[in-house]
């Protein structure tokens, strides 16, 4: 396909049902600025990368920050929605994350907020193995977390379980809340940043929490 | 970096580390070399075939306190017997004789799962039954379409990659650890996770019959009903072994207002998604889509963009 006459080309007839979301397909080039100002007009919450690992693992990175790099110069021009997204994309090298977290900051001017979700596959196989190694009965507790029918950790706004405006509140009272619930309380994510979330800092139990009136204060659950 | 961070803070792997790999010698030395470099840790490498009983034997692997065997990139059936090989090599060569040895055994599926019934690490472990009792634990550890499933969840829950990380890596964060040193027998769950003011208690492990061949069962996030038993350990998160054990006295009991507290729905997913496919031309995302649609609430949209459309739907 040409990259300069058709960009995008949707197949609605193509759309279905999976689980409890909704599938479109769209050809396109996903390394071409083109295909992402087309998707500008549409509402987006997250942007995947997704399929690099087939790429050799520098290459991989590299095309990580060239998509950066293009997702920031159309959110700064043509972005229609304005409330912002988040990049998630498996990482190869810590040194590709320090140039990617460069652009992010650099980029807190931009008229649509981005932040940076990355996951480095080889850094946590490697510290699942260690931590089994070190202790076996750990083995257990991964599976648990990684397998279909396991457990898994979400992040849930604190308004939801009515801990916003109440002033000081003790973990162990966040605990108890959320155990009223069937989940587990592991710990807080003070969301200043992407760069910078503060989870489970804040588990001792009888140290205070104080949840405002902001949006990005959320807890860390299971 | 994960030995190094682990031999901090679990005071494991504090003994020299032998990297041994059918590669170039030098090569191999360069590059454990860079990325060893400031870690503080004692590597050796040496040229050899991870199977090959006399490569092993030149290592000390049979008197290895930690064994880790990491599959190669081949056909399955070529994995199974260098895995099968392996395990039996070591088990001749003495592991676990005079000193408790764990092997650890990466594979990328589950190898009792394997449609051709290759020889599993299970079978090769336990295959001839042992004369002697043998302090030998091997574990596997397959990586399935883990990483599908956390990229799925990111995707779905901004800023979930840090936390993930956070937990499964050695690193300043917290990690997980299972308590000791106090008999919760008869205890509710609710009043033993009281005993720990610095960790979060997530869960019950309850050891196997015989460790060696059987590696227990956890139940993580249980009711607070859960009645436990006298050999059940908590599981938790936390910073250090130090703050896994438990205090004498427990926290005090929240206040009546915890009871009153409703609890609303407040959206914190992403609710529109783009998967942009890089990579080959027939691939295929069916992965990804399938962990997205695990987890996403009801009217997820998700969009796919890919070179060619037409392989996908092939697959998918």
């Amino acid at each position: 396909m040409r990259d300069d006459i058709c960009m995008c080309r949707s197949y609605p007839d193509m759309s279905k049902s999976k689980g409890q979301c909704s599938v479109r397909y769209v050809e396109g080039n996903p390394a071409s600025f083109n295909t992402l100002l087309k998707l500008s007009k549409q509402k987006i919450d997250s942007i995947v990368l997704a399929g690099l690992e087939d790429l050799p693992p520098k290459l991989a990175d590299a095309q990580l920050i060239s998509s950066l790099i293009q997702i920031q110069e159309a959110a700064s021009t043509k972005w229609k929605d304005k409330t912002g997204f988040t990049v998630v994309s498996p990482l190869n090298f810590t040194e590709t994350k320090q140039v990617a977290d460069h652009l992010i900051s650099e980029g807190k001017s931009l008229p649509v907020p981005i932040s940076l979700d990355v996951l480095l596959p080889a850094e946590l196989a490697s510290g699942i193995l260690v931590q089994v190694t070190g202790a076996p009965v750990l083995d257990v507790i991964f599976k648990d977390l990684m397998s279909e029918p396991g457990s898994e950790i979400f992040i849930r706004h604190a308004a939801e379980f009515g801990l916003v405006g109440k002033g000081p509140i003790k973990t162990y009272e966040v605990a108890d809340i959320l155990r009223r619930h069937g989940e587990t309380f592991l710990g807080c994510v003070a969301f200043i940043t992407h760069l910078s979330p503060a989870p489970f800092q804040d588990t001792q139990g009888r140290q205070e929490l104080c949840y405002g009136p902001s949006w990005n204060e959320r807890v860390c659950v299971h | 970096m994960q030995i190094s961070e682990a031999s901090k803070e679990r005071g494991s792997f504090k003994c020299p580390i032998v990297v041994l790999a059918d590669v170039d010698k030098d090569e191999l030395e360069e590059r454990v070399s860079q990325d060893s470099e400031g870690l503080g840790l004692r590597i050796f490498t040496r040229k050899g075939c991870t199977h090959d009983p006399m490569d092993l034997k030149r290592v000390a692997a049979a008197t290895a306190k930690y064994v880790i065997w990491l599959e190669p990139e081949e056909d399955e059936i070529s994995v199974a017997a260098r895995r099968a090989c392996a395990i039996a090599s070591l088990k001749a060569l003495g592991a676990g004789h005079d000193e408790t040895a764990k092997m650890v055994v990466q594979t990328s599926h589950d190898s009792m799962k394997s449609a051709f019934q290759l020889t599993d690490v299970p079978l090769a472990f336990r295959t001839p039954p042992p004369k002697e009792r043998r302090r030998l634990d091997v574990i596997e550890m397959y990586e399935e379409e883990n990483f599908d499933r956390l990229l799925a969840q990111s995707a779905l829950q901004p800023g979930l990659s840090a936390i993930i990380s956070d937990v499964l890596q050695h690193n300043i964060g917290p990690e997980f650890y299972v308590s000791h040193a106090h008999d919760f027998g008869g205890e509710l769950y609710s009043t033993a996770r009281r005993h720990f003011d610095s960790a979060a208690v997530c869960g019950v492990f309850t050891p196997g019959a015989d460790p060696q061949f059987d590696h227990g069962e956890v139940i993580l996030n249980p009711p607070d009903d859960t009645v436990l038993r006298k050999e059940d350990r908590l599981v938790l998160l936390c910073n250090s072994e130090k703050q896994a054990v438990a205090k004498a006295e427990p926290l005090p009991s929240s206040g009546i207002w915890v009871n009153d507290v409703q609890r609303e729905h407040v959206a914190c997913q992403s609710e529109n998604v783009v998967v942009l496919c890089f990579g080959e031309e027939s691939y295929t995302d069916s992965g990804l889509v399938d962990s997205i649609a695990m987890f996403a609430p009801k009217g997820t949209n998700v969009t796919i963009v890919a070179k060619s459309v037409k392989s996908i739907t092939t697959h998918a």
